[in-house]
């Protein structure tokens, strides 16, 4: 499979299996959170999905940003996972979810600054060589910028992916958030972003809660996203976008429909077999 | 665990923030990272921090141009890191409700919450670990009073018995004491399975549960060989944590803290019967239902 040539998938969640049998043709590839392959049983139902259809692993726990060594006890579990479920390539964010011991959980932002991109490209690098596998970096939503600051996001990302020789997960969704949360043109961005290297796009749902935009994953895609993703497509050969849904799953109906029209603007841009 | 160390850890410059340049004598990157992560995680320290205290500043020993940028960032973005701080709290929240079922289920939403908060007020940095944090709050929650309106010796044994289950996981399966015995006598395993306080809980009756485990579930459903080794928790009669094996073909109560007993074994010595099999089956069925309750946690092929 060429690294950037999956189509357009799902984000695989346990709700969605049945589902997922029943709609198997609609669908060219499946994301899976890496981190919940861990558990034996939790892989098994993967497996058969691994022969059925390309896989990518997408995980959680790398904590790139953070300033201490890989955890290299999670690195054996993700190249665990990635002998077991063979996926065409892994992603992680650019962010920290780890320091000192503690789980925070969730993702947090890194300080856009030489120091931060020097060590997550260098973190990176030592990844990407010891699982064998491209690495994609995601841009994640932030909803504050950290003290310490040089650079924009943007250009973060760019020397990170450069300097680590990684590719990228362009998520639009967090794009579209950021952007209306922190007041900076979203189109900008992406004429900034080296596109050549987004290998894998993210879209997924987002709502509106007071003044701040939210990516819930609970939720419609926002309609811009498609805008960008029309932009995005437009400039580059990225043909690998992935619809993630996590909570409040719809009836698939919902979720093909949304993954129609992805496949829709990718069609109208590469001449690529595609599901449905 | 916090605080400054690692003196190998490259300098930080905190310059930029505002444009001012960097002071010459600046805390490491992970210092840093380590003084966010407590003010992300401690919603006491940020009121304080916004109050005027500077005790943080000898904690991660920040220089006064460090501290004042974080002060700055902590008084200037405060609403922004609220609501990140509830996204962090959110996450904790769920994955022990992960963890805690029934007893959140008991608790019910709102109250649940509120002994969550309780928690993460007098603990605000999760451990290394979401099944030790687990063990955390299950151990915090045995010693609180339970919110009003909630029965005290239900809300106490409730959270002892799901902790019992975290602890199990941590460690090593532990010894059962009932093993043979029960084998002996398979049809009367299921009152031993959830002692009677949880079933008035999950407003289940015996007589309920009997006919979930008398064949309700037809047993061509079950599948031998399908399913490997099973292993779920429960309640002995003697309110012991238990580890029971289900075998693909045969269910049984194995002790095997020593790790020597082999299932085949055990099948063997015992001479189970063909009624005995199938018996189990329906059992294995009940359980796997409860299981969907929360009251028992079934893991299919867990780790020995």
């Amino acid at each position: 499979v060429s690294v950037n040539y999956l189509g357009v998938g799902l984000g695989y969640r346990r709700e969605l299996q049945v589902a997922l049998e029943s709609h198997t043709g609609e669908v060219d590839f499946l994301e899976v959170i890496g981190d919940e392959c861990f558990e034996d049983t939790a892989c098994e139902a993967l497996d058969l999905w691994a022969t059925r259809m390309p896989i990518v692993c997408h995980f959680l726990g790398l904590s790139l940003g953070t300033a201490e060594a890989i955890d290299e006890a999670y690195l054996t579990r993700v190249r665990t996972v990635i002998a077991r479920l063979r996926p065409v390539w892994i992603s992680d964010h650019l962010a920290m979810t780890r320091v000192q011991g503690v789980d925070l959980g969730h993702l947090s932002p890194i300080a856009f600054s030489e120091e931060s991109v020097a060590l997550i490209a260098r973190k990176a690098a030592d990844v990407q060589a010891r699982c064998g596998l491209p690495l994609l970096l995601e841009n994640i939503s932030y909803d504050f910028s950290l003290p310490g600051g040089s650079m924009k996001e943007v250009e973060a990302l760019t020397r990170v992916v450069q300097a680590s020789d990684c590719r990228i997960l362009l998520d639009l969704t967090n794009l579209h958030v950021n952007s209306q949360n922190h007041g900076y043109d979203p189109y900008a961005y992406l004429d900034e972003l080296p596109l050549e290297r987004v290998s894998q796009i993210h879209i997924g749902g987002a709502v509106l809660r007071g003044s701040s935009w939210v990516d819930s994953h609970a939720h419609e895609v926002p309609m811009p996203v498609f805008d960008y993703l029309d932009y995005t497509c437009a400039r580059s050969t990225v043909s690998s976008i992935l619809l993630e849904r996590d909570r409040a799953i719809p009836d698939f109906s919902e979720l093909a429909a949304e993954m129609s029209r992805a496949r829709d603007i990718l069609r109208a841009y590469r001449n690529c077999p595609l599901a449905g | 665990m916090w605080g400054r160390g690692s003196a190998a850890a490259p300098l930080y410059c905190a310059a930029s923030f505002d444009g001012e340049e960097c002071e010459v004598e600046s805390v490491s990157l992970l210092d840093w990272q380590s003084a966010l992560a407590r003010i992300y995680l401690d919603s006491k320290l940020r009121r304080d921090i916004r109050n005027g205290d500077k005790s943080i500043q000898n904690e991660f020993r920040l220089t006064d141009a460090e501290l004042d940028k974080l002060i700055k960032f902590v008084t200037e973005q405060g609403e922004q890191l609220e609501s990140f701080a509830t996204s962090l709290r959110r996450k904790r929240r769920e994955r022990l409700n992960c963890y805690f079922p029934l007893f959140a289920r008991y608790v019910g939403e709102p109250k649940w919450r509120v002994v969550i908060e309780m928690f993460t007020e007098q603990v605000p940095i999760p451990q290394s670990s979401a099944t030790k944090d687990g063990l955390a709050f299950g151990r915090f929650v045995q010693g609180t009073d339970p919110p009003q309106g909630l029965d005290p010796t239900v809300f106490k044994d409730l959270v002892t018995y799901e902790l019992s289950k975290l602890e199990v996981l941590e460690a090593s399966p532990v010894v059962v004491e009932q093993a043979e015995n029960d084998i002996e006598s398979t049809g009367q395993i299921w009152p031993y399975l959830v002692p009677p306080a949880r079933i008035r809980c999950m407003h289940q009756s015996p007589t309920v549960l009997a006919r979930l485990a008398q064949g309700e579930v037809p047993t061509h459903t079950f599948e031998p060989g399908r399913r490997g080794l099973d292993i779920l928790f429960f309640r002995s009669p003697r309110n012991e944590v238990c580890v029971a094996e289900l075998g693909g073909y045969l269910g049984t109560v194995l002790r095997y803290s020593d790790g020597t007993e082999a299932l085949d074994d055990l099948v063997e010595r015992c001479n189970v019967s063909s009624p005995h099999k199938v018996s189990i089956n329906a059992v294995f069925e009940a359980l796997r239902k409860l299981g969907e309750s929360g009251i028992v946690v079934l893991l299919t092929k867990a780790r020995r």
